[in-house]
């Protein structure tokens, strides 16, 4: 919806502040636990206003505790960080924040309607705003029907649904949603999508912790990866796709039966055999691509198909990160 | 004020919840009732033939003289409040004790211009407050323990914390909505009482409501520690339940008895002093605002003053965890 996102730079524009440049910024910003658990060390981030962004690491990386410490529910222990351009200190910072966490749960004695009006009110809405905007964000979650239904009657996909709803009660200007598709199946999730565009469009900053990088890929402008408590990559998917492979081309043939010698020159220069008689090759220039099937023909071999493919976001992830874990990765580009 | 009002009133939907928190409301307004059911206007012909309006309890006969007697109890009793015990009486030949002297020759006078139907409520009314005191009070601590724990269980809490409140906000939120769900229960109950006593028996007798303040004091105090219990040990609302119980049943009680005894040793009665500035004697405030029902008595302001103390330590100490831990 072009439209509405046109309204809200309309609104920027007209608006006596000048336009937040980074919705989120942290500098050296480090969390070390009692005991000694460094959870985050120096990290520093910028994530643009009115953007989503993605924040990729494995379990344990520190993407949660980050997100804790920007809501100040976790104190840091060194740098500084900033929430609307406001210090995380402060509470104001938090106006107009919304938050799923991970691992919810909502007093059983609450119905869908009373989560989203409870949060609501907490974040300072009242009458009839309040009501209109719980029934808006259940409807928009597809919970509509379900608004008079306790909670602790939903199944886990519904409850993150209304966990969605409540994070979005009062629209807010950045949304922190910690492993949003947890427990919701491919549908909701689909339905998850749409929400997350409808809040980017209106002008909200969306900041996803996930471990499904397909969702991420599909969803966010810029991205992060966090490991070990601190930042490993930050860029566009394609950016960081980018970094893991190179400036190469990755190109998969499928061919008839390939003569010994001509897969030896094949295999000298990098190739590699994929079941049903697959290779794959990188190489460093579309043009090249020619040549190969030149090469393939003059040999009398047939070529049924010609896939250049960019490497997918988890592919440079766990490229990126199965490498310091020992794993049998194999990096498929430049040198990090 | 919205956001805090949204605190309290989610503490009043919790509460809903629970078994404890409904059975205290069910056995106040069932004291409350059964008083007025027991409270039996009779008229007694004296000698003289003069009729004469009482009141006495249903299916007990002749029980409006016990009552009225022990007004006569109740009422002298104020004016030795003020003693911690016999010793410290003035001797009856001082000023002080001739004044003392002087108050318990007006609590005959009293008793006689009072109305021995009006005498009769007051101690229906006195026996009512305390059993209220004691229930509320032994209730309200299974009731409330888990106020804190439910807040901070992970998982619930994070989304609070991330609303745009300070934290002292949404601690001190929850401690008022605990203890306004105590107030309203205790002084619907009173209410109740007020009214139900008024209709059956004619005698309107606001002073219960000077019960109020302190018992309300008492459960604010009570709570304070409850809470910083329950933030100490947010995972488990059941320790939080019986260090309640062991504070304001074992450690009162035992102090409360030692405070009694006349001991000969001087570092004993040192260390009874001590006790006494130091740890809250919930006992006397007990005594202090049930007592007051039938007339205010000369209040000891050294066990408010300690309750006060640690009340104000109970917050500031609970407060202090709360802003400092990570969640």
């Amino acid at each position: 919806m072009p439209g509405s996102r046109a309204r809200a730079r309309l609104a920027f524009a007209f608006s006596l502040e000048p336009p937040l440049q980074f919705a989120i910024e942290t500098r050296a910003l480090s969390k070390t636990y009692k005991g000694g658990v460094k959870a985050l060390r120096g990290v520093d981030l910028q994530v643009p206003a009115g953007c989503c962004f993605g924040l990729l690491g494995p379990n344990g990386g520190g993407k949660s505790t980050l997100v804790k410490v920007l809501l100040s529910i976790v104190k840091p222990s060194g740098g500084s960080a900033s929430l609307r351009g406001l210090p995380i200190a402060k509470a104001e910072a938090r106006r107009r924040v919304g938050y799923l966490p991970e691992g919810h749960r909502f007093p059983g004695y609450l119905t869908a309607a009373g989560v989203c009006r409870y949060f609501g009110a907490l974040g300072g809405q009242r009458g009839e705003a309040l009501e209109r905007d719980v029934l808006a964000k259940l409807e928009l979650v597809g919970l509509g029907e379900w608004r008079d239904v306790k909670v602790k009657e939903f199944s886990k996909g519904m409850a993150q649904r209304v966990g969605i709803a409540q994070s979005l009660m009062g629209d807010p200007e950045v949304v922190f949603l910690d492993e949003p598709t947890d427990g919701v199946d491919p549908v909701a999730r689909q339905g998850l999508r749409f929400v997350i565009r409808h809040a980017t469009e209106r002008g909200a900053t969306v900041f996803i912790n996930s471990h499904l990088l397909s969702e991420i890929e599909v969803l966010c402008d810029r991205v992060a990866v966090l490991d070990k408590g601190a930042i490993l990559q930050t860029g566009t998917v394609s950016e960081l796709t980018a970094a893991a492979t190179g400036s190469k081309l990755r190109v998969h043939f499928h061919t008839g039966t390939l003569p010994d010698a001509v897969w030896a020159t094949l295999n000298s220069r990098g190739a590699t055999r994929e079941p049903d008689d697959w290779f794959v090759i990188e190489l460093e220039r579309e043009a090249d691509i020619s040549a190969i099937i030149d090469e393939l023909r003059a040999a009398a071999v047939l070529v049924f198909a010609v896939e250049p493919r960019r490497m997918k976001l988890e592919d440079a992830f766990i490229q990126m990160i199965g490498a310091d874990r020992g794993l049998n990765v194999a990096r498929g580009g430049a040198k990090p | 004020m919205s956001a805090l009002w949204a605190i309290i009133v989610d503490t009043w939907r919790q509460s809903r919840q629970q078994v404890v928190f409904m059975i205290m409301v069910g056995l106040l307004g069932l004291s409350a009732l059964t008083a007025v059911i027991l409270a039996q206007p009779i008229e007694v012909e004296g000698e003289d033939g003069q009729v004469s309006e009482h009141v006495g309890l249903l299916g007990v006969e002749g029980s409006y003289v016990g009552l009225e007697e022990a007004w006569l109890g109740i009422y002298s009793s104020t004016l030795f409040m003020q003693y911690d015990d016999t010793d410290d009486r003035p001797d009856p030949f001082s000023e002080d004790g001739q004044q003392l002297q002087t108050d318990l020759l007006e609590v005959a006078a009293e008793a006689a211009r009072t109305d021995p139907k009006r005498r009769g409520v007051e101690v229906l009314l006195f026996g009512v407050a305390w059993m209220v005191f004691t229930l509320s009070m032994m209730l309200f601590i299974a009731a409330s323990a888990g106020y804190f724990p439910a807040m901070l269980e992970a998982g619930a809490v994070d989304i609070v914390l991330a609303k745009p409140l300070e934290r002292w906000k949404i601690y001190l939120a929850k401690y008022l909505g605990g203890l306004a769900l105590y107030t309203v229960a205790v002084a619907a109950t009173y209410l109740l009482l007020f009214v139900g006593i008024g209709l059956r028996t004619g005698i309107w007798h606001p002073a219960l409501a000077l019960v109020l303040p302190m018992q309300v004091f008492a459960a604010a105090t009570l709570f304070a520690l409850l809470s910083l219990i329950g933030v100490l040990f947010p995972r488990s609302p059941t320790l939080c339940m019986i260090l309640g119980y062991v504070y304001y049943i074992v450690v009162d009680g035992i102090l409360s008895v030692l405070a009694l005894v006349p001991f000969e040793v001087q570092w004993m009665q040192n260390l009874q002093k001590f006790l006494r500035g130091f740890v809250p004697n919930f006992g006397e405030i007990k005594t202090a605002a049930i007592y007051s029902v039938i007339n205010v008595p000369a209040i000891d302001w050294q066990p408010i003053g300690v309750a006060a103390g640690w009340l104000l330590l109970s917050l500031g100490l609970g407060y202090l965890k709360f802003h400092r831990t990570d969640y």
